[in-house]
C-alpha cells in the first residue's frame, strides 16, 4: 500500500453529525465537497462527501470522522461509512480570467 | 319517463327505516371497529329472518339511481398518476382477469349446480366486481404500502365496469338464447369503448363548465348531473353507463378540482361519501328484505360451489396476471384474498328482469352467499393475513415508541387544559405555582423520551418525517389552488409550481434509506459506484443486502420523465464482485416509460410517448481503507 501517495476518501456520514465532522475536517486543512445527500425535506438522511488527504494525511482524516461522530450501537445501521482510494494527484482547475 | 318513475314509488315508511337501519349499523360498525360493509351485510343476514316484504323495486332503479353513485364517488378519488404508474397490472387483471374470473365460475357453477351455462355466465360476470372497501378500511388502520392501495382501488374501479358490461352482454345473450363469441367480443369492444370515450368527453365538458361557476352547490350539481347523466346517457346509446361514469369520474376527479375553490371541493367530496354510504346501504338492506333465510338454506350446495368457484377463479386471476408486473409475492396473496364483493355484485343481482331461462332466486342466494362470505371470512381474516406476511410490520420499538407519545400527548394536553383552568381562575395561583414546575418536568421528561426511542429508530423516525412530508406538501398543494382561485397566481405558475409538488410527493427520495454496514467478515476492498434509477432501488437494495455488503447512496437528479437516478455506493471485498454484478443485472432493467407528465397526458394517457430507459452505469474502485462507524 502506498501510503505516500495522496488519497480520495468517500465519506457518507448521518446529517446529524455532519457539521461537526466538515468543521473539524476543513479546519485540519482537509478539501471537502458534498457530492450529493439523501437527507430530503427535513435533513434527516446522510451525506455523501469526497476529502482530499494529501500525501501521508488519511489516517488523520479518517481519526478526525472518527472522533467527531460515535459509533452506532446496530451493526448494520451505521453513521458513517469511510473509503480510501489511491490517487495519482490532487489539484484543482483555476479558473481562467476571461 | 313514466315507467322509469313508475318503481321508485317505494312506501315512504320503508325508506325511511332503510335510513334509520343504515345509520344504526354505521354507529355500531364504528363502535365496533368492524368495516362498515360487514355491519351491512351481516343486518342483511338479519333481514332475510324477515318475511318477503314485497316491496315492487324496478331492476333499472337500482342500475339507474344506485349503482352510479358508488363508481362515481371511487373513481372521483383515484388519481390519474397513481393509475398511471401501476397500469399494466390494473389493467389486465380488470379485462381479462374479469373475463377469465367470468368463464372461470361459470364453468364450475354450471358443472356443479346444473345451472344453464348462459345463466351461469351471467352470474360469473356480477360476481367479478370486486370492492375494496373493507381491505382499504384495513389498509389505512394499518399503514400498508400505499402503491398496494392504489392497486386495490384501481383494480376494483375498472373491473366493476368490466363486469357490469359483460353482464349486460351475457345477459342479452340469455333474453336471444344465443351468442357468437366474435359479435360478443365485437359488442364488448363497442360497448366498452363508447362508454369510456363518452364518459371522457362528458367529463371534460363538466370540468370546463364549473371552472366558470363560482358557487359549491351549482357546482355540485353540475357533477351530480355528469354522474347520472353519464349512465343514463350511455345505456340510451347503447354503450356502457357504467364504463361513462368511471371515465367521466376520473377526468372530473383529475381535472374539475382545479376549477374548484376549497369549499366546493370540501363539499363535493363530502356530498359523494353521502351518496355512495347510502347507495351502498340500500343495495345491501334491498338484499336482505329480497331474500328469505329458507332460500339460502335451500340452496347451500350452489352457494357452496359459487364460494369455491369465485376463490378459485379470483386466485388463477390473480397470480397468472401479477406474473407481468415486478410485485413481491406476499402483495400477491394479499391481492387475492383481499378481492372481496360487495354492492355491485347484489345490486346487478337485484337488477336482474324475470325472463326464462334464469333460476332468478338462485343466483340472488348465490351471489349474497359469495358476499357474506367474503366480508366475513375474507374480510375478518384479512388482518392477521397482512400480520403473518409481514406487509406492516411494527417491532416492540415501534409500538414502545407509541406508547411514550401517547402519554407526552395526554401530558401536555392535561397540562394546558390547567394552565387555561388556572387562568380563568379555577385553580388558585398558589396551587398553580405549586403544580406546574411539577407537570413541566414530566412532559419534558416524556419528551426526552420520545427523542430517544426515535434516536435508537432511524426507520420510525424517517417514516414520521416522511409522513410530515407528505402532509406539508398536501397543504401547499392545496394553497397554490386557492391562489389561483383567488387570482393570485395565473394558471402558468400554478402548472408550475403545482407540478414541483406533485413530483415531490410522488418520488420516493427522501423515504427511510440508511446507511448499512457491511456483514462480512472479509476486508471490503471495492468501491462499486452504480447509477441506476431510483425505482429500481428498493430492490437492488434488498438484494444487495442479503449478500452483506455495505450501502450508501448518492441520489441524483433526472429531468427527462421526471424520474430520479440514484448513485449507489457499494462496497465489498474483491471475490464478492460477479455476484454484486449479477443482482445489478438482474434488478437493474430496462423498460418501457410512459413520457413525462403534462396537463394534455393527465386527461388522455394514451397520448404519452413511450421511451426505454433503465440499465445501470456501473464505477469500480479499489479502496485501500475502509472504516464505518
Amino acid at each position: 500500500m502506498n501510503s505516500e501517495s495522496p488519497k480520495l476518501l468517500f465519506a457518507s456520514i448521518s446529517d446529524q453529525y455532519k457539521k461537526e465532522v466538515l468543521q473539524a475536517l476543513t479546519q485540519a486543512g482537509f478539501e471537502c465537497m458534498e457530492i450529493g445527500t439523501s437527507s430530503g425535506w427535513f435533513s434527516t438522511g446522510f451525506s455523501t462527501f469526497t476529502v482530499i488527504a494529501p500525501a501521508g494525511r488519511a489516517a488523520e482524516a479518517v481519526d478526525i470522522v472518527e472522533n467527531n461522530c460515535p459509533p452506532s450501537p446496530d451493526p448494520q445501521k451505521k453513521r458513517a461509512v469511510v473509503y480510501v482510494l489511491p490517487l495519482d494527484e490532487a489539484g484543482e482547475l483555476q479558473a481562467e480570467s476571461v | 319517463m313514466e315507467n322509469l318513475t313508475s318503481g321508485i314509488i317505494l312506501p315512504e315508511e320503508i325508506i325511511i327505516i332503510l335510513l334509520l337501519l343504515a345509520s344504526l349499523v354505521a354507529i355500531f360498525a364504528e363502535r365496533w371497529r368492524v368495516p362498515y360493509t360487514v355491519g351491512l351485510v351481516l343486518i342483511g343476514l338479519t333481514l332475510t329472518l324477515m318475511p318477503t316484504l314485497h316491496v315492487e323495486i324496478d331492476p333499472e332503479i337500482i342500475l339507474y339511481l344506485l349503482v352510479p353513485p358508488l363508481i362515481f364517488e371511487a373513481a372521483f378519488h383515484i388519481r390519474m398518476e397513481d393509475l398511471q404508474r401501476n397500469w399494466t397490472l390494473i389493467a389486465l387483471l380488470a379485462v381479462p382477469g374479469v373475463i377469465v374470473n367470468m368463464l372461470l365460475v361459470a364453468g364450475i357453477v354450471s358443472w356443479g349446480a346444473g345451472i344453464a351455462f348462459d345463466a351461469a355466465l351471467v352470474f360469473g360476470a356480477l360476481i367479478a366486481a370486486t370492492d375494496p372497501v373493507a381491505v382499504v378500511a384495513l389498509f389505512r388502520k394499518l399503514g400498508a404500502p400505499n402503491r398496494l392501495q392504489i392497486i386495490l382501488e384501481g383494480e376494483s374501479l375498472f373491473n366493476d365496469g368490466t363486469a357490469i358490461v359483460l353482464f349486460g352482454l351475457m345477459l342479452t345473450a340469455v333474453r336471444t338464447d344465443s351468442f357468437h363469441i366474435i359479435d360478443g367480443l365485437a359488442g364488448f369492444l363497442r360497448v366498452a369503448g363508447g362508454g369510456v370515450m363518452l364518459g371522457v368527453v362528458l367529463g371534460l365538458v363538466v370540468s370546463q363548465l364549473i371552472r366558470n361557476v363560482d358557487n359549491p352547490m351549482v357546482e355540485n350539481t353540475l357533477i351530480s348531473v355528469l354522474a347520472f347523466g353519464a349512465y343514463l346517457m350511455g345505456e340510451l346509446l347503447h354503450v356502457s353507463g357504467v364504463l361513462a361514469v368511471v371515465a367521466a369520474g376520473l377526468v372530473n376527479g383529475n381535472v374539475g378540482p382545479r376549477g374548484m375553490s376549497a369549499t366546493t371541493r370540501v363539499v363535493v367530496a363530502n356530498f359523494w361519501e353521502y351518496a355512495a354510504f347510502i347507495a351502498n346501504s340500500l343495495v345491501f338492506l334491498f338484499i336482505g328484505l329480497t331474500i328469505e333465510i329458507s332460500l339460502l338454506i335451500e340452496n347451500w350446495q350452489s352457494i357452496l360451489l359459487a364460494i369455491v368457484g369465485t376463490l378459485v377463479a379470483r386466485a388463477v386471476g390473480v397470480y397468472f396476471f401479477s406474473l407481468f408486473s415486478d410485485i413481491p409475492w406476499n402483495w400477491r396473496h394479499i391481492l387475492y384474498w383481499g378481492g372481496l364483493r360487495g354492492a355491485i355484485p347484489l345490486a346487478l343481482v337485484l337488477s336482474l328482469p324475470v325472463i326464462p331461462g334464469l333460476p332468478l332466486e338462485r343466483l340472488q342466494a348465490m351471489a349474497f352467499g359469495v358476499v357474506l362470505f367474503t366480508l366475513l371470512v375474507q374480510g375478518f381474516s384479512m388482518e392477521r393475513l397482512t400480520k403473518w406476511l409481514k406487509l406492516v410490520h411494527h417491532s416492540e420499538r415501534y409500538n414502545e415508541y407509541k406508547r411514550r407519545h401517547a402519554r407526552y400527548v395526554a401530558a401536555h394536553n392535561s397540562h394546558e387544559y390547567l394552565q387555561r383552568l388556572a387562568q380563568r381562575g379555577g385553580l388558585s395561583p398558589y396551587t398553580w405555582s405549586h403544580i406546574s414546575p411539577m407537570l413541566e418536568r414530566q412532559r419534558d421528561a416524556l419528551r426526552e423520551a420520545i427523542a430517544e426511542v426515535l434516536k435508537a429508530n432511524p426507520t420510525i423516525e424517517a417514516d414520521e418525517l416522511d409522513y410530515a412530508r407528505r402532509e406539508a406538501l398536501r397543504v401547499q398543494r392545496n394553497v397554490l389552488l386557492d391562489l389561483l382561485h383567488d387570482g393570485v397566481i395565473s394558471e402558468e405558475t400554478y402548472t408550475e409550481l403545482v407540478g414541483e409538488i406533485d413530483h415531490a410527493l410522488t418520488t420516493e427520495d427522501s423515504a427511510p434509506f440508511l446507511l448499512y454496514g457491511a456483514q462480512t467478515g472479509e476486508k471490503i476492498d471495492r468501491l462499486m459506484l452504480a447509477i441506476v434509477q431510483s425505482k429500481d432501488v428498493e430492490a437492488i437494495t434488498a438484494a444487495l443486502l442479503k449478500l452483506g455488503v455495505s450501502l450508501g447512496r448518492l441520489p441524483s437528479k433526472g429531468d427527462f420523465l421526471q424520474i430520479n437516478n440514484v448513485t449507489l455506493l457499494i462496497g465489498f471485498p474483491h471475490p464478492m464482485e460477479e455476484r454484486v454484478l449479477s443482482v445489478l443485472r438482474r434488478h437493474a432493467r430496462r423498460r418501457a416509460m410512459l413520457a413525462p407528465n403534462t396537463t394534455a397526458t393527465r386527461a388522455f394517457p394514451w397520448r404519452s410517448k413511450r421511451v426505454r430507459v433503465g440499465g445501470a452505469v456501473i464505477f469500480l474502485l479499489e479502496v485501500e481503507e475502509y472504516h464505518e462507524l
